[in-house]
């Protein structure tokens, strides 16, 4: 069965200062260098157990899919080497190299014959290759005519035909309808229940954390964390909202005057970044009133973007007065899921509790604890501050100010928990007879 | 390098279903179909035949027959259109399949023999009906007809070492494929394929040598016009030149396909 190792693989792509480096470089005799190496990849080092599911996460350029490339092979390695046990079966960057004018079928067989099949073999999987791609007569359609999608499932289809020993997966399910991420993960489980050893790059982290036992996380041409999945992707979640490093230069403002609760942190930091996922950057408020920063903590008062059903989360906003304001002002909390739809609403005035009268430069603390009801599911935080609750015109509105995520019990997830909210249910099931 | 044979034997498969495919797809969107494969050469070869052997008249000195000229033209036309389809070919050939040499690791020099295979099929069908023709004409060369094999064999490996060595250095230069493109132009006229040799004057004739390709196609000339053996020693030497265009070919493959891939 297939095992991955790799000792200090590293992979350089040469850079020519010109056109004509290169081809000095090639006609002088002196072998001299006249490139420069620009490395993607340095030292890694990991060992992959036989049927073991594997995530590879990092963001864009992290050098994920170059690694997958070395591990298939078709791609050397500049440095270090990396050795694999066992036939290979590999779905890089959408597709297995399609031919667009040939049809879904033909491109079936090539894939079939690439991977050593002879004829009668592949005739023989053909049914079920066409059942599981389920795209109907396309698939007797010349390639260039399908969506993305469903080129993904004729390829996700072919390459898992023949159970392989090592099964790698380069984001390609992402181009999938719902159904048929599904069917994949199903089939994906089914595949490793008997063996494969299943190397899984998606941006889709809740498929990570289901799916595999440990995961890789690459980071600026290096390995950040390699270890087990929860772990590993909880750190991954913390960089990618930039949890760790809130250590901003300060604005110079005036100390504050106005009486905060006593347990608050008075930070009056500007925090560059508040603003970075707002659309536009211009939200329409009047900046009477403005966000100089939005947090949201754990119960200890750090910084945190995961929680699990029923921890304490403290959200807290600090804002500034550019002008004086009366009092009566309400601070706006709405909680949606990652399409925007809003799921939760904790405007302060539903709870009678309303900003005092600001002077210019002076600075008001809001923190709201809530004890989180999801049970899994990805969320994010968008606030706002109106004079009065039925204004049309906002002080100042952050759409995007936090990212959190609610990791879901394993318990749950064993049963293939499907939804936001898990509740008590009395369940009766009786039968005929 | 015998891995590298067994390697290719593995693929068989592949490289025989692509070569049948694309034979396949070119005629694809086509009612007539395959009888396009037929007809395109078939055309050909009527219209030099009525051009130059009935309109113009033309003859070849020292050679009786009316077909004579066209049979001349033809044996360098139909020998030289395979050399020139597998060079330019073959020097685009990992570029056209760089989808596939980033995304899948098989063998590379499948890709070479791909090549290889597909001018050979598109010969076949044209140069096989030109031999109906000189069957039925009356011309055909006898015994002699056979040294055409060793002569297509050379031929064939001088064009697969250039184009070997031309498609790993197109890779990395991209000039070279548009150079050679032009150079193919200028490479069909400095060959004797549309005018025979004998025209040309005492001084240049003896340069002739220099150009593999006068070489092998005046030994085919020789081959079908005259049904007399070809010069076995100027074929020798230019095979000497194939065999070390090929050992450069793949020298140039082995050390640089490893980047090839990252340049594509």
């Amino acid at each position: 069965m297939g095992s991955i190792t790799a000792n200090g693989l590293g992979k350089a792509y040469k850079q020519y200062s010109n056109h004509w480096a290169r081809l000095v470089e090639w006609l002088d005799p002196r072998d001299k260098a006249r490139h420069a190496l620009k490395w993607v990849l340095k030292d890694i080092n990991f060992h992959v157990e036989p049927g073991e599911a594997v995530g590879v996460i990092g963001v864009n350029g992290a050098g994920k899919s170059t690694l997958l490339k070395m591990i298939t092979g078709t791609t050397q390695p500049s440095s270090g080497s990396v050795e694999v046990v066992g036939r290979v079966a590999a779905l890089l960057e959408l597709g297995m190299g399609f031919h667009p004018e040939f049809t879904g079928r033909q491109n079936a067989y090539m894939a079939g014959q690439l991977a050593g099949l002879q004829e009668h073999e592949i005739e023989a999987l053909m049914p079920g290759v066409e059942a599981f791609a389920d795209i109907g007569d396309y698939f007797d359609k010349p390639v260039r005519i399908y969506s993305s999608g469903m080129q993904a499932r004729v390829a996700f289809s072919v390459a898992t035909a023949v159970s392989p020993d090592i099964l790698i997966i380069d984001e390609a399910l992402s181009v999938g309808d719902m159904a048929f991420q599904a069917k994949c993960m199903q089939r994906m489980r089914s595949l490793q229940e008997q063996g494969t050893t299943v190397l899984f790059v998606s941006h889709a982290l809740n498929q990570i954390r289901q799916f595999c036992s440990r995961v890789l996380y690459l980071s600026g041409g290096g390995v950040r964390a390699w270890g087990e999945a929860d772990k590993v992707c909880d750190l991954y979640q913390n960089d990618l909202s930039g949890a760790n490093n809130l250590s901003v230069p300060a604005v110079q403002v005036k100390a504050a005057t106005a009486e905060a609760p006593a347990e608050l942190a008075r930070n009056r930091e500007r925090d560059p970044d508040l603003r970075k996922n707002s659309v536009g950057g211009d939200t329409g408020g009047t900046l009477d009133l403005e966000f100089l920063s939005f947090k949201i903590l754990d119960a200890g008062g750090s910084p945190t973007v995961s929680c699990r059903a029923g921890d304490l989360l403290r959200f807290q906003a600090t804002i500034l007065a550019n002008r004086d304001v009366p009092e009566g002002g309400s601070v706006g909390l709405l909680i949606a899921d990652k399409t925007g739809y809003h799921l939760m609403a904790c405007n302060t005035n539903y709870y009678d509790r309303h900003l005092p009268a600001l002077a210019a430069g002076e600075c008001a603390y809001v923190e709201w604890g809530i004890r989180i009801p999801f049970a899994a599911g990805e969320f994010r935080v968008d606030s706002g501050i109106k004079p009065e609750p039925f204004s049309a015109v906002f002080y100042d509105r952050v759409f995007c100010a936090g990212f959190f995520s609610v990791v879901p019990d394993v318990e749950l997830l064993k049963r293939n928990f499907g939804g936001y909210l898990f509740v008590d249910a009395d369940i009766d099931i009786s039968a005929d007879g | 390098m015998l891995g590298m044979f067994r390697a290719l034997w593995a693929y068989r498969g592949f490289i025989a279903g692509n070569v049948k495919r694309e034979f396949q797809s070119k005629y694809r969107n086509s009612l007539l179909g395959a009888a396009w494969n037929v007809l395109n050469p078939l055309s050909m070869i009527i219209i030099y035949t009525v051009i130059f052997s009935q309109v113009m008249r033309t003859k070849l000195p020292g050679v009786d027959g009316t077909f004579a000229y066209s049979i001349h033209l033809c044996a360098g036309v139909l020998t030289w259109g395979l050399f020139a389809e597998i060079v330019s070919r073959g020097q685009n050939t990992f570029i056209d399949n760089g989808n596939l040499l980033k995304k899948l690791n098989f063998p590379r020099l499948c890709l070479p023999v791909i090549v290889v295979a597909n001018g050979l099929v598109n010969f076949a069908i044209i140069f096989g009906l030109f031999t109906a023709f000189l069957i039925a004409t009356g011309n055909f060369p006898g015994l002699p007809f056979l040294a055409l094999l060793p002569v297509l064999l050379v031929m064939v490996a001088f064009a697969i070492g250039l184009g070997i060595t031309l498609g790993v250095l197109n890779v990395f230069f991209r000039d070279v494929g548009q150079f050679f493109g032009i150079f193919l132009n200028f490479w069909f006229w400095i060959t004797p394929i549309v005018y025979p040799a004998s025209i040309l004057p005492e001084r240049l004739r003896a340069l002739m040598w220099l150009n593999p390709m006068a070489t092998l196609v005046e030994a085919c000339q020789t081959i079908l016009v005259q049904g007399a053996w070809p010069d076995w020693s100027r074929v020798a030497g230019v095979a000497v030149l194939s065999a070390a265009l090929c050992a450069l070919g793949l020298r140039l493959f082995r050390k640089h396909a490893g980047e090839m891939v990252d340049e594509l």
